[in-house]
């Protein structure tokens, strides 16, 4: 069976080189084949040409034009585009944090032996279930001034006539960002609560015994133990809301003004509205190293919790 | 059984005496805090999916808030499915519909094939350069999808991919790989070591042992990738704006999004669309929802 890679084994490799030829290996590499073939050729290959075209002054259509680090430093000094940079990460981290707290919370809540717990976690997660595009149909309804909820409820309770809410330059970020919320605490709350199912419970027995009290359990047992898990999610999670677009662009399209603007979205625009497909990739080289140095800080600083075995 | 008005200090855990509330006894306290997590409990969960009801409610039958408050049962006498029948009928939502069932179902047969034989790779093989691999998968979820896409869209321009489904469903399987790669690796970390050497010292190659012994194994976990690549093509919009032009080849998200504008005030034809997208992903939903809850926990999580 193995006298070919025996034969090379012996007379052809110096010995370092061994394990590359190791039947692990070679059955490794040949599985991953497929998967770095699909990934080369529709990612990586793409970004390159992109991170390439962003020193091209290029509308779609005609010759690429040489342009170097023009855009670059048109960026630099561009007053609207660190307004949208600065949404963009209040966005995602404002999110991120919103999120995992109410995700915490439910996870806390359905802890607890109760009869319908199933249930309950069933109806929790449903928001998952919808597409985003669904989503945002759905909360602009819930912001529509007349027949919205959410107004509706004000006037009910004789708070105020009601809010602009996604037409307001004031809210409309935080709107989407709570439609953004309602989707992804599910996300949070069910990793947070494998995560509390896997804590031994004669951990709180015994720091029960030494008169701990609930907040102490939370803090020095739950939380340290949900800590890998939480990593993991918050990295992704933070990646995947940098990158989402169909909420802003659906619910506002960025607007009113720029208020509501955020890379993605700019970008988009930027390359298909106004043909600028050079400036658009600047664009997004600069965010790519936003979020590739954000993601590398995050990977080594819990190498451990999200290395693997 | 102890009574309201004679707490029995003996029966209270120590460190929780004390813990009722003053006129009512350790018994009384405990069920009132039961009866206080239950409604607080319910309600939170009736508070989030009260925007699911609301969409509901004005798609057959386009009604404002304060109208439902003060009839909240008159509205079903006048309910009616004319917001569906114009999605159905008035609009290319059908085609849409079609399109993003065979963009979606075709994205995760693909992906599940290949992202099977990777995650095992990395999850159970044993070589130098499997972790470079593991973090590469990490990394390509920072690049921003918009930066791919562009060049994409000149790619598929040049060799004729554009405004095709077939070339959504590529840029799909390449864009739900990492994470479908990444959420099955966990899983077969956490197999037992010496399943397939058992059917290789029975003279089976190593191809033939994950065939035989580890796939059926891993089915669950399989079927929990699927329903997250499906999730995903089902959702995704950039790609399919960018890379599709014309509107009856467009899939549900994007062909949806020109509404906003269109329709803005027929808002029970609106929602009678954003519940129809909804269907195909709550029909998943409801019959693999262990397998989802499972599958996070296990899986995506699992370091």
């Amino acid at each position: 069976m193995a006298t070919r890679l025996g034969t090379l084994r012996e007379f052809e490799l110096p010995r370092e080189y061994y394990h590359w030829l190791s039947k692990e290996s070679v059955w490794g590499w040949l599985f991953l084949l497929p998967s770095l073939l699909a990934l080369g050729l529709v990612s990586v290959y793409p970004l390159f040409r992109g991170i390439y075209l962003s020193f091209f002054e290029y509308d779609g259509i005609g010759d690429p034009e040489w342009v170097g680090l023009e855009h670059y430093a048109q960026i630099v000094g561009w007053t609207e585009f660190w307004v949208v940079m600065r949404n963009t990460l209040v966005w995602a981290f404002a999110a991120v944090v919103i999120m995992a707290l109410i995700g915490l919370g439910f996870a806390t809540l359905l802890n607890r032996e109760f009869y319908g717990r199933s249930v309950a976690t069933t109806l929790l997660l449903l928001p998952w279930a919808i597409p985003f595009i669904s989503i945002a149909f759905n909360w602009r309804l819930m912001y529509d001034y007349e027949l919205g909820a959410i107004n509706g409820l004000f006037r009910t309770l004789g708070l105020t006539d009601g809010i602009q809410w996604l037409a307001s330059s004031r809210y409309a970020l935080f709107s989407i960002m709570l439609a953004w919320v309602w989707r992804n605490f599910p996300f949070f709350m069910l990793t947070f609560l494998a995560g509390m199912k896997g804590i031994p419970g004669d951990l709180y027995e015994a720091a029960r015994v030494d008169g701990s009290t609930r907040l102490d359990t939370f803090r020095h047992i739950t939380l340290p133990f949900l800590q890998p898990v939480a990593v993991v999610m918050t990295l992704l999670m933070s990646l995947w809301t940098l990158n989402h677009f169909t909420l802003i662009y659906v619910m506002t399209g960025g607007g009113p003004g720029n208020s509501s603007m955020v890379l993605p979205v700019y970008i988009y625009r930027q390359a298909f509205h106004l043909q600028n497909m050079g400036l658009a990739s600047a664009i997004a080289v600069v965010m790519l190293l936003v979020m590739l140095t954000y993601g590398l800080i995050y990977l080594r600083l819990y190498r451990e919790d999200i290395g693997g075995k | 059984m102890a009574t309201d008005t004679q707490p029995d200090p003996a029966s209270v855990p120590e460190g929780e005496s004390n813990a009722g509330f003053l006129w009512l006894g350790p018994e009384r306290t405990a069920q009132a805090k039961r009866v206080g997590f239950h409604a607080l409990l319910w309600s939170l969960i009736a508070l989030v999916l009260f925007p699911v009801f609301w969409m509901f409610v004005v798609s057959v039958n386009q009604t404002s808030f304060e109208a439902f408050i003060g009839d909240p049962v008159g509205w079903a006498a006048n309910a009616n499915l004319e917001g569906y029948r114009d999605v159905w009928f008035g609009s290319d939502f059908r085609y849409w519909f079609r399109n993003s069932l065979l963009v979606s179902i075709g994205a995760t047969i693909l992906s599940i094939a290949v992202c099977t034989l990777g995650a095992y790779s990395i999850g159970r093989l044993r070589y130098r350069g499997r972790k470079a691999v593991a973090t590469f998968l990490l990394i390509t979820q920072m690049f921003p999808a918009i930066l791919i896409a562009i060049p994409l869209f000149l790619v598929f321009r040049d060799i004729g991919l554009f405004n095709t489904l077939t070339g959504l469903v590529i840029a799909y399987v390449a864009f739900t790989l990492p994470f479908a790669i990444w959420m099955l690796r966990g899983f077969y970390e956490n197999l037992p070591e010496s399943l397939e050497e058992a059917a290789m010292i029975d003279g089976s190659t190593r191809f033939g042992a994950v065939v035989r012994v580890i796939l059926p194994l891993s089915a669950p976990a399989i079927a929990t990738t699927a329903i997250f690549t499906w999730v995903q093509a089902w959702n995704e919009f950039v790609f399919a704006l960018i890379l599709i032009n014309d509107s009856q080849t467009q899939t549900l998200p994007p062909g949806m999004s020109q509404w906003v504008g269109q329709y803005a005030l027929q808002w029970d034809m609106l929602m009678a669309g954003a519940l129809g997208a909804t269907l195909p992903m709550l029909i998943v939903f409801f019959l693999l929802q262990s397998y989802i809850v499972k599958g996070l926990a296990e899986g995506a999580v699992k370091s």
